[in-house]
């Protein structure tokens, strides 16, 4: 085990050193910065001064070495626009995409498992028709759509949810987060619900297929024969076997809903993560676009880690590293 | 019981109605970078600056300059002016106002670290400064500068307790961030709101409202939304296209103001060879005054400006609009007449037109991409056959600095009420040395014309200055056709019913400045 976390953590170094150089090279081909820092009637002196002061004047390999320097003694650069440390930004708004993905992760399980649990187990029956259709809707509709519709229904017809923002925080555990507050929630719950349909949809379809695939195996007629009583052979038998496949792509999905919950947040103005960067983009602040992504990918390569680990825990018969754990 | 439910509704429905009405909230598209009033100069900076600090100066409707910190200023020799400061004026940490706050304060604007909008150059002309006594202050420059009250004007006052070492943390983080503003700091989390609280002792009119809580929505159409919703009173920059829908509910009122902000067209004229323009017989017709002349005619200024802007744009044929300083009756709004633009076509050597394209940001103007659409289209009637390529504003103003481009549509913001500035940085001879020529991207000179603006810039005399920009503007706009101006852009604001906002042609959105309706 002990090796086997070494090497994953030898390959993870490498493939952050890989991404820092591509997307470094790849976001500094692109723009000028400067341009879009100064005043629009600044003279031509004061946008060289701006060049100066923020090390632009130099070739991009000396940048890149300076950069990387940096990054060796946990320096993520400091933001152009805020002048800031680029990992206090993301830091600062960490906990905003964290409460959003988890918010979207629970949603789209309390949602996606029953309703695929329903479908597979009554395969052809009106309710799995609903279900399914459902689901391709969900799954087919563009995100930034789905947002912009909750927003028109809940928030300027109906007025039930205020239209984007996150709400007043709290603090739980020395953590602050507004899923502690009444305000919070009514923030969160629609930008939850417009990240959770899309995962949720793809839960529903996921359980579907592995239940009906369990329900027709082996075991399950054993279990018949022996007379278990049908809620037990669901629950205690066929459950645990979907669980399996779901683990996998759910890991992943939760660190897409980290990562890429870009366009909700855009779209209801959340202050996570996903927000700065298109902020940034759009001012091409360059060290926070190269912080932010060095900073998901080790997030990528955490959950995989631990979704590796989970595995050996729901199945004692998985081992890790193909030798005896 | 009914009727106690009722009641408790009642109390409870007014209640909420008072306490919304003491808090302003606004939604904004465009966040400082700091609370530092001295890091950036660019709008979004100055517009947090301006709630908590103030300057010597202010700006009245055409911006220009007004007294606020100083009662007085007087010239009295070419480079020395006596600034008298209002009397009875406190920070926000009670301290009073002096003539040592202002010196301490122009000594602190050059050390702000990593700024890339500075102030400096608005403190540059100044040689000495001292205290004659606790509120006056007697100011030498290098050389007459004439406008030396719009230069440092715009400098906001602080506290000479910060010293002039403090650094930009200490004002996001709230410690430091004290002025004479109406409002005080309440706390700023980046990206997503700021708040503020109205000042008691503040010396000029108190703000109409205990507290303002400013959010950060850049997203267009996240903005509208929430105002339609109610979630917030004030939204700045309604997008053009969203005007009629506004308008069309209930409960928000549209507010307006011309910009000085000029979008224009710009014209690649200063090369024997030019990358995006290509007529029979080859070198560039652009360099010909009367092909340039001919494009202007060819374009129906008023069009763009109902058909793609909804009316929200102010045609023009200069740099400034009307008001400010240097603005003139002598340059009219350009008519379209595609006969006169075929007659100097064919004058200049290219009766059967010639071909374009034309370049420009698809998202740094109001419908910039549009507005590129609709100028190709009119040029294209006229007999030329152009073509349009629209992009990013940060990979387009990257490429419209290395010359790329044959012809783009830039901005320029005028934001000192004087068309001075626009002149020096957008038409005159581009020439680092003497920091004229910053924004002629396409190498545009005129030698005539530099010497009428270099004249005007150092002119103490106004009817002088006035006749010598009047001059200047004719040579550019009607002589030279160095650019084509198309319009003025119009800021809009959208508020709730019941509010009422004073609008500066400047891109401010100050709380102070909105009020409940009478």
């Amino acid at each position: 085990m002990a090796a086997y976390l070494v090497r994953r953590l030898g390959q993870a170094v490498f493939v952050l050193l890989l991404v820092s150089f591509l997307v470094f090279m790849g976001v500094y081909a692109i723009g000028d910065p400067v341009q879009m820092l100064v005043p629009p009637d600044a003279t031509a002196a004061e946008v060289e001064r701006a060049r100066v002061a923020l090390g632009l004047d130099r070739p991009i390999l000396v940048q890149y070495w300076l950069y990387l320097t940096g990054l060796f003694q946990g320096d993520l650069g400091t933001s152009f626009v805020y002048n800031q440390p680029t990992i206090d930004l993301v830091l600062q708004r960490l906990p905003a995409t964290v409460e959003l993905g988890l918010a979207a992760f629970v949603m789209s399980l309390i949602i996606g498992l029953p309703l695929g649990l329903v479908a597979g187990y009554r395969a052809g029956s009106v309710a799995d028709d609903g279900i399914m259709n459902g689901s391709i809707f969900a799954y087919s509709l563009p995100n930034f759509w789905q947002g912009l519709l909750l927003i028109l229904l809940f928030a300027v017809q109906l007025r039930w949810f205020p239209s984007g923002g996150r709400g007043e925080t709290g603090t739980f555990l020395g953590i602050e987060t507004s899923l502690v507050t009444a305000s919070g929630w009514s923030h969160i719950f629609l930008p939850a619900l417009n990240l959770a349909l899309f995962n949720a949809a793809m839960v529903i379809r996921l359980t579907r297929a592995q239940v009906q695939a369990a329900m027709n195996s082996e075991y399950v007629r054993y279990a018949r024969a022996k007379g278990v009583p049908e809620g037990r052979i669901l629950m205690r038998h066929a459950f645990r076997n979907v669980l399996i496949p779901l683990v996998t792509v759910l890991g992943l999905e939760l660190g897409n809903l980290l990562a890429y919950g870009i366009i909700t947040e855009t779209v209801f103005n959340w202050p996570g993560m996903g927000q700065l960067l298109i902020n940034s983009i759009n001012v091409v602040d360059r060290p926070v676009i190269v912080g932010y992504l060095l900073i998901v990918v080790a997030m990528f390569v955490v959950i995989n880690l631990l979704v590796d680990v989970t595995y050996t825990l729901l199945d004692p018969r998985i081992r890790l590293g193909g030798k005896p754990a | 019981m009914t009727a106690r439910l009722l009641l408790t509704t009642a109390i409870l429905a007014a209640t909420t109605a008072a306490a919304s009405a003491e808090t302003l909230r606004m939604a904004l598209k465009a966040e400082h970078p700091s609370v530092d009033p001295h890091f950036s100069r660019t709008s979004p900076g100055q517009n947090t600056a301006s709630h908590i600090f103030e300057g010597l100066a202010g700006i009245d409707e055409t911006l220009q300059p007004v007294p606020l910190l100083a009662e007085s200023w007087e010239s009295i020799d070419p480079t020395t002016w006596r600034i008298r400061l209002r009397a009875g004026v406190t920070f926000h940490d009670g301290s009073a106002l002096d003539a040592e706050d202002v010196i301490t304060t122009f000594a602190r604007v050059p050390n702000v670290a990593n700024s890339p909008a500075s102030f400096e150059s608005n403190v540059a002309a100044i040689a000495g400064i001292e205290a004659e006594d606790d509120l006056t202050l007697l100011i030498t420059t290098h050389e007459p500068t004439p406008d030396l009250i719009e230069q440092i004007g715009s400098v906001y006052i602080l506290p000479s307790e910060l010293g002039t070492e403090i650094s930009s943390r200490d004002f996001d983080a709230g410690t430091a961030a004290i002025g004479t503003g109406p409002w005080r700091y309440g706390g700023w989390t980046p990206n997503e709101r700021l708040t503020l609280t109205a000042f008691e002792d503040y010396w000029g009119d108190a703000p109409a409202f205990s507290d303002v809580v400013i959010r950060y929505i850049p997203n267009d159409a996240g903005r509208v939304a929430a105002l339609i919703a109610g979630d917030v009173d004030v939204i700045d920059a309604v997008p053009a296209g969203d005007v009629p829908a506004i308008e069309g509910r209930s409960g928000a009122q549209m507010v307006t103001a011309t910009t000085g902000r000029l979008i224009y067209l710009a014209l690649d004229s200063d090369r024997e060879d030019s990358p995006f323009v290509s007529a029979q017989g080859g070198g560039n017709p652009l360099q010909d005054v009367r092909v340039r002349q001919a494009l202007s005619l060819m374009l129906d200024r008023q069009m763009i400006s109902d058909r793609i802007m909804n009316g929200t744009a102010t045609p023009t044929g200069q740099l400034v609009p009307e008001g400010f300083v240097g603005w003139t009756d002598q340059v009219p709004v350009p008519q379209p007449d595609p006969e006169a633009a075929r007659a100097l076509l064919a004058e200049a050597g290219y009766p059967d037109g010639f071909t374009i394209t034309l370049h420009g940001p698809n998202n740094r103007s109001q419908n910039d991409a549009q507005i590129l659409q609709a100028v190709s289209q009119l040029f294209a009637r006229a007999g030329l056959t152009s073509s349009v390529e629209a992009m990013p504003s940060n990979i387009f103003f990257d490429r419209a600095g290395r010359q790329e481009f044959s012809a783009f549509l830039g901005g320029f913001g005028t934001t000192t009420g004087s068309a001075i500035r626009g002149l020096q940085q957008v038409i005159a001879t581009n020439d680092p040395e003497a920091g004229t020529g910053g924004f002629n991207r396409t190498r545009f000179s005129d030698p005539e014309f530099d010497a009428l603006v270099a004249r005007a810039a150092q002119s103490f005399d106004e009817a002088e200055r006035d006749d010598l920009l009047t001059q200047a503007t004719i040579r550019a706009f009607t002589e030279q056709q160095a650019i084509i101006p198309l319009h003025f852009e119009q800021q809009i604001w959208a508020l709730r019913d019941g509010l009422t906002y004073d609008a500066r042609p400047i891109e401010r959105t100050l709380a102070q400045d909105i009020r409940p309706a009478e």
